[in-house]
């Protein structure tokens, strides 16, 4: 087990990312099957699988890195782009196009990354074949009191020159912010 | 430092696990761990808001934990794992004659209460109380977050997890 | 590239090649597909609900929706985020939940075989294993020794055959489901991992369809957690 200050990604057990890469893409393929190409029920399917991930992938974000609770949004995003994307997809988006108000950006991810590596997708406009994502950022904020929301604006899949995701933070849930932290 | 037993709360200030490590240890009724664990909430929340204001953000004035500005910065520039006790101004220990108590949140609002036995070195106990935080908060995360078959908030019956604590706390 | 100057070394190096692009192996951590396997028999019970569900199946949504906590992730009694009622569901025994887990599996297994090939032969110079596959014997103890190490991080403890076409897999503690622990009970964590065996059962059905043998793999569980896989084909060994 690590002890503090041991080196993060050093200590992770690591699987081939081809593995990864095709296993989600049978599930991913499996439901386009299942719901006859109704792509709006794929991503909404693929959005709650990430959700369920989510609420429990943040304890472990946690557990193995230490971070405590950032004090500005922007600090968030920078720990969620150097570390979280890291620590579990081994890849860092650039983070840009910040809103004035400070409380909106978009995180663009590298190519390729694990989730969609050599993919191509049906022609369509609809699906959003890394949808999985969003459901994970909005349900890991969720469980350490944010409330944003999370989409896709473009995809490489489908033509466009990046991949990037348009977080937005509507409010931070002071009730439930536990005790103890000032 | 002996470790007596352990706690976890969930958010709402509900036991969810209750671990007798020490055999000679009496044990209470369930009914008793759930009203203990219940109180010891209320006390950690009713400790924050009498805790005097920290006068300035520097590392130097908590006692748990430093600043969380500088522990992120920390983190992101080597990479290496820091602490997440996100307990400031709540309880965070209480030292007694016959045992002391150290009460560990993490963000998501999880307490892990240890109790362990008293010490007069007052600072080596905390910082492996701190160490025994980190596994136990790692421990958690692998065997009951990983677990198909549990369900946020509730109870946790693990075996395995059990037997990991176990371990844990006799490598204590 | 010219090495530097040393001692006894004023030559070229062969051994400092250009890093030859199919050669990196890029990782992920672990727990990503753990957390993402977790899902499989879920995600596999809510689609067959809603599409068994006649009502919703008029009415597929035609937007995009996010969850969230307190939405409901299905018309399933009590399935809100984080809750695991969904697997409590007298449907976990249905079929087409466990055909469904075990296409996740064959799509999967028809790329993997030749993932884990491929990167056979380019160590087969360095004393990796790198042994050709010539009958289906070579097949099954590619699945027990390769597939096995790459998805589990060990082997398959135990091959039968009756030589005719019948093989029995066996591994004595199958990490899939040893760390599964039905509060309930064990017949109950047995129960419930039935559904997960599904997913590498379709896994071998995929590497072997992928060989062009056609076969049929069911998985049973004689003393938690040692699993038996039965795999039956039509070819003479």
């Amino acid at each position: 087990m690590s002890k503090k200050g041991d080196d993060i990604w050093k200590n992770v057990d690591k699987i081939n990312s081809e593995l990864f890469t095709l296993t989600y893409g049978s599930i991913v393929a499996q439901l386009c099957r299942d719901f006859n190409h109704n792509y709006h029920e794929v991503n909404n399917q693929l959005d709650q699988m990430g959700y369920n991930i989510g609420i429990r992938l943040i304890e472990e974000f946690l557990s193995r890195t230490g971070a405590q609770r950032c004090q500005s949004f922007k600090e968030t995003v920078e720990v969620i782009t150097k570390l979280g994307f890291r620590v579990f997809l081994n890849i860092q988006p650039a983070v840009e196009n910040w809103s004035s108000d400070g409380r909106s950006c978009s995180i663009v991810l590298p190519e390729p990354n694990p989730l969609n590596e050599f993919v191509e997708i049906p022609p369509t406009k609809d699906l959003w074949y890394c949808q999985i994502l969003c459901g994970i950022l909005r349900g890991a904020l969720q469980m350490i009191q944010l409330d944003v929301d999370v989409n896709f604006v473009k995809d490489t899949l489908k033509g466009d020159d990046k991949t990037e995701i348009r977080l937005k933070l509507n409010k931070i849930l002071k009730d439930e912010v536990p005790a103890g932290e000032d | 430092m002996k470790l007596y037993s352990i706690y976890i709360l969930n958010k709402a200030g509900g036991l969810i696990y209750q671990n007798n490590l020490d055999p000679s240890l009496n044990r209470l009724t369930a009914n008793d761990y759930l009203v203990l664990a219940g109180t010891l909430h209320g006390v950690h929340a009713i400790a924050a808001k009498l805790t005097p204001t920290i006068v300035g953000k520097d590392s130097t004035s908590t006692t748990s934990g430093t600043d969380p500005t500088a522990n992120n910065a920390l983190l992101l520039s080597t990479g290496k794992v820091q602490n997440s006790n996100t307990n400031k101004t709540g309880l965070g220990s209480i030292e007694t004659d016959l045992f002391n108590l150290y009460v560990f949140q993490s963000l998501t609002g999880i307490k892990f209460i240890l109790i362990t036995s008293p010490n007069p070195i007052l600072q080596k106990q905390h910082e492996q109380a701190s160490e025994t935080f980190r596994h136990l908060y790692v421990l958690y995360s692998d065997y009951v977050m990983k677990d198909p078959f549990y369900s946020l908030d509730m109870p946790i019956k693990s075996q395995l997890f059990d037997l990991k604590v176990g371990e844990l706390a006799a490598l204590v | 590239m010219s090495s530097t100057a040393g001692p006894g070394s004023g030559t070229t190096s062969s051994s400092e090649e250009a890093p030859d692009i199919l050669d990196t192996q890029s990782y992920v951590n672990a727990a990503s597909l753990q957390f993402l396997l977790q899902e499989l028999v879920p995600t596999s019970i809510r689609v067959s609900h809603k599409l068994a569900d006649t009502n919703t199946l008029l009415s597929l949504a035609d937007k995009d929706e996010t969850s969230t906590i307190d939405k409901p992730l299905s018309s399933i009694p009590n399935d809100l985020p984080g809750t695991v009622n969904v697997l409590d569901l007298a449907a976990l025994d249905q079929d087409d939940v466990s055909l469904r887990v075990e296409a996740y599996g064959y799509t999967l297994g028809l790329k993997l075989a030749e993932l884990l090939l491929y990167k056979n032969t380019r160590f087969a110079g360095t004393g990796g294993p790198g042994s050709k596959i010539v009958d289906i014997l070579d097949i099954m103890k590619f699945v027990c020794r390769d597939v096995w190490k790459c998805l589990y991080n060990k082997q398959m403890d135990n091959l039968r055959t009756n030589h005719r076409g019948t093989f029995v897999l066996v591994d004595n503690n199958y990490k899939l489901i040893s760390s599964l622990s039905s509060p309930k009970g064990i017949h109950d964590t047995v129960s419930k991992a039935k559904v997960h065996l599904w997913f590498p059962c379709g896994i071998i059905r995929g590497i072997l369809k992928s060989f062009g043998v056609d076969g049929n793999v069911t998985a049973e569980i004689t003393q938690f957690p040692v699993v038996t896989f039965n795999i039956y084909t039509s070819i003479n060994n």
